[in-house]
Order: C-alpha cells, then structure tokens, then sequence
C-alpha cells in the first residue's frame, strides 16, 4: 500500500481518484478485449457451421434435383454403384437404434439416478465417479465388448446375431451412465424441503418420489434424456461393428440393419464425390447434422433457458 | 533465407507418400528401411485407406503412389486421372467357414449360391444342419470384387453381415456358427476353417491355380518424382515378396 506524507492530503485524495480511473479504463478495456474474443470466437463458429451445411447442403440439393427429395429420403433400394440411392433403410435404421437405445437406458438410468440419490449414500462416492469414467469409455471398447457379449446372446433369440437389436442394447448400455450422472443431478437440484414437507404432509416415500420430486426435476431430466438421444444417433463406431451392415426396412429387430452413421462410415472411401452416391451421404450427414440441431435446440429449452 | 534452405532440404530428400490397400502394408513398409539402405534421404510414409482411396488420391496428385488389390480399370466408377502401373504379383482370396459346419470342399457354383443367399441352411450342401450366416466386405474391398467376378455374383446374400476388414471377417466367422466369409491368405489365423473349393486346396494347389486371386499392384500418380518410380519397382522386383502372401499371377481358370 502506498503512504503518504501528512501535510498532502489532498495530492494523494487525487492521486487515489486517478488510481481509480486508471483502474476504471484497465476494466473497461478489458471487458472490450473480452467483447471482441467472444465475438471473433461467435464468428468462426458460425463460419465453420454455415461452411459446414453449405459443404453438405450443396451436394445433397444437387441430389434432391435430380432425384427428388421423396424418391432419395423414402426410397428403400440402396445399391450405389448402379444408381440407386434410396436411404430410408438408414432413417430407420437410426430410429430403431435410437428408440432400443432410449428403451435400456432411460428406465435404468433413471432408477440408478434414484437410487443414489435417496438410497445409496455412501455408494454416491465411488458410483459417481466411476459412472463418469464409463461415460467417457471409447466406443470401440463398447464395440468389442458388444461382440464378445451381445451379440451372442442376440443369436440365441434367432439370426445371425449382428443386427439392429444388438447395435440398440450397445448403445444404451452406453448412454446409461451419462444419462444416470445427469438424471441424478437434476434430481439433487430439488430442494429437500418439498420431500420434506410432501413426508410431513402424509405422503408415502413413493408418493413424494412420484408427484413431487420427480415432477419438480422434470425439466433436468427431460433435459438429459435428450442428451442420451443425441448420443445414441450420432454412435458410430460401436454400431457398425454389431449391426450387420445391411439396408433394412422390415419388423424383425433380429435382422441385419444399417444407420446413417454406420453407413456413412462403412461407404465413404468407395463412392467418390461428384457421383449421386457421393451426394447421398452427404445429404445422410446433412440429415444426421439436422437431428442433432433439433435434439440441441430441444435441449436448450427444456434446461428452462430465455 | 530460411524459406530456400527449407526449399534446398526438400529438394535434396524427396518425400514419396504411399496409401491404400491394407492387404499390401505389411510388405512396404517392411521394403521401406531396405529401400533405404540404398537409397539414403528419400523419406517414406505409408498409410492405410483402403485400395479405392488410394487409387483415388494418387489420381488427384494427394499422394505418389497408391496400393490397390484390384485394377483400376474394375472399379464400379471412373477414377479422375490415368495411373502408371507396377504390378507386384497377386494375392490369393480364401473362402473361411466356421469349424462346425462340417463342410470341407463346395464346387464353385454351389459356393456362389450359398455367398448369394440361394443356399441357406449347410444340410443343403451336405454339412450340418445350421443356418448359413454369410459374411462379407464393403463395396470399397478389392477382396469383394475378386469374388464377386471369380463367381460371377450379381450381389451378396441380403441376410449378409458386413464387415470393414480382414480381421474382423475372421473374428465374425470364428464366432458365428454357420458362418462363411472370404479374406486375403496372408491374414488367415486358427480359428476358422478354409474351404477347397472345386479340384483345390488352400494351401496345397499351386497357388497361381487358385480360382480366387486378386491382382496387387502399385499405381504412380501423374507426375511422381522418379524416387517414387524406383521404390515402386524396388518393391515389385524385391526377394522377399513371398514372404508377405504374395504369388505370381498365373491364368486362374474362369467361369
């Protein structure tokens, strides 16, 4: 601190007050240093989107006029060295993916979330932890794993084993411990005091669970469940190493299926671009990069943000 | 200053980038360091992606030299440059079940109706009564084309499981009953059991009899520097080929 001879009060009142303002501009331009790096980090965001959906988006309208939108996104034929581009057999595909997926891990996901919140108190100090350790396992291990265990247990319900069923339960086994971790932080944001006064006012443990808690946590849960969404249509990896490989539409889960994204990932290097079935994954991605916007935006909402 | 003594350095040491096929890294990257060993200051990479990308880049001027297991004149689409050829010899196409099937030898055309999916339980052709469970490569795999064209397959069995390489066939077939795949021979492990198919064995025949051989080669990029031509033909003409799964193409019958 700096000190000041008796006889200049007044000097050092100015001097404190430039200080001040010195103080005042060095704030004020960092707040404008700051302005400036989020806007320039705003601005390549938006590029790197705007390049990325112009990149896919461009090749996919090529697709959409010379095929028409319908025949290419309803179509069930896909055999792309002879021309023909029909890519409903992975929409569907992601979908019964999806939907076995959310099937596994929503119930489980959210009874564990329950149950370290209000039950196992003392497991909460290793179970977190390590439920988040398995959130960010790669999915090639799930996959390997998948083929070691799943698979074999899918081929003694009938087939071959590599299918739709098999790629869905590997991948809710995968979004069960994300979905978990942020189930139960939803539930741990309710305040104790409504339990509390739900116990006080007669209810059972289950009644306050059910009408109360839950309820209350609605928003944190619809929020991570819709993660869990995102997850499960984005998996690639583990996916195509379980699912069979083959462009499906029909009622049996058993049977071999593809995704957008296995198939994407299974295609690319065989189909050059410039060719409509170059064009055809690019409007599989564009369709993938639309999902993903509207689970986000959906997200977004549900967490009760303006 | 600094930008000439980079531009003298690159100069002096050629840089030759190599991609595609998997079946043939093993063999250059193995002939890279002898290679070198002659000629001092070339610099080498290899890298995977599959014969389809490889021809690609090296059409595009991306990379010297592409390795692909089958020609560029069969792929399904046109490729955007001309590519100079160095055949290096052919790679036998094995077809592998699983042990239990108890089928030891098809003849070829029941081979097609089985990978065809006309075939579907192994009693048919003699062997256990399972469910024939095909398993098959992308539509980038010069392996698939081998097969497609030796049989004269219009397409795979649509029951078929696809899978992205060598090993994970062999990992399917081991351990799925009723299984059939095909894979490079030089990529055969314990665990599943080849096929004869028609008069030969695998291995046994003379290999350049074998019906399913897919023709290796490495493909120069428009405009390569003449160190990419001399590690090409280093390759080709290099002792220990063989080593690496290797034959000589001979006339493998057709039909």
């Amino acid at each position: 601190m700096a000190s000041f001879p008796a006889g200049n009060r007044k000097g050092a009142r100015a001097t404190a007050e430039n200080g001040k303002a010195a103080a005042h501009r060095a704030s004020l331009r960092m707040e404008r240093a700051q302005n400036i790096l989020f806007g320039l980090a705003g601005a390549v965001l938006s590029v790197l989107a705007a390049g990325m959906v112009g990149w896919l988006g461009l090749p996919a309208w090529q697709l959409i006029r010379s095929h028409g939108l319908l025949n290419v996104v309803l179509g069930t034929h896909w055999n792309p060295l002879a021309g023909a581009v029909g890519i409903f057999p992975f929409v569907y595909g992601s979908l019964v993916v999806t939907a076995v997926a959310l099937a596994v891990a929503l119930p489980l996901g959210l009874a564990l979330a329950i149950s370290l919140q209000q039950g196992w108190a003392r497991a909460r100090g290793w179970l977190v932890p390590l439920l988040t350790a398995l959130g960010a396992v790669p999915s090639v291990i799930y996959g390997w794993w998948a083929l070691a265990v799943i698979v074999p247990a899918v081929r003694r319900l009938g087939g071959s084993g590599f299918s739709l069923l098999s790629a869905g339960l590997v991948v809710g086994v995968m979004i069960l411990p994300t979905f978990a971790v942020l189930a139960r932080q939803a539930l741990a944001a309710v305040p104790d005091d409504l339990a509390a006064a739900a116990l006080a006012l007669g209810a059972t443990p289950d009644q306050a669970l059910t009408r109360v808690v839950l309820p209350a946590a609605g928003a944190g849960l619809r929020a991570a469940g819709l993660l869990a969404l995102g997850r499960a249509l984005g998996e690639t990896m583990a996916v195509q190493m379980v699912v069979g490989g083959q462009a499906y539409v029909g009622w049996s889960p058993l049977h071999s299926g593809a995704t957008l994204t296995s198939e994407i990932l299974t295609d690319l290097a065989s189909l050059p671009a410039g060719t409509a079935a170059h064009r055809a994954l690019d409007l599989m991605a564009l369709l993938l990069l639309a999902a993903m916007a509207l689970v986000a935006r959906a997200t977004y909402r549900s967490r009760g943000a303006p | 200053m600094g930008g000439a003594a980079a531009a003298l350095w690159l100069a002096a040491a050629p840089s030759i980038r190599v991609m595609g096929a998997t079946s043939l890294i093993p063999l250059v990257k193995a002939a890279v360091p002898a290679f070198a060993a002659r000629h001092p200051g070339v610099a080498i990479s290899v890298s995977a992606g599959g014969s389809y990308a490889g021809l690609l880049q090296a059409a595009q001027g991306h990379v010297e030299i592409g390795m692909s297991d089958l020609p560029p004149a069969e792929l399904a689409l046109p490729l955007p440059g001309r590519l100079e050829a160095v055949p290096l010899g052919c790679v036998p196409v094995v077809v592998v079940v699983h042990p239990d099937v108890g089928v030891r030898r098809l003849s070829r055309q029941r081979l097609a109706d089985i990978l065809a999916g006309r075939v579907r339980n192994w009693a048919q052709v003699g062997g256990a009564a399972q469910p024939v469970v095909v398993v098959t490569r992308q539509l980038a795999s010069g392996a698939r084309a081998v097969m497609q064209r030796a049989l004269g397959l219009g397409a795979f069995s649509p029951d078929a499981v696809v899978q992205l390489s060598n090993g994970a066939v062999l990992r399917t077939v081991a351990d799925t009953p009723g299984a059939v795949g095909y894979v490079e021979a030089a990529f055969l492990r314990p665990g599943v059991q080849v096929l004869g198919v028609g008069p030969y064995d695998y291995p046994g025949s003379d290999p350049r009899r074998w019906p399913f051989l897919a023709p290796v080669g490495l493909y120069l990029a428009p405009g390569a520097p003449p160190a990419a031509y001399r590690f090409a033909r280093f390759v080709a003409d290099w002792g220990r080929k063989g080593q690496f799964g290797i034959v000589p193409c001979g006339e493998s019958e057709r039909g």
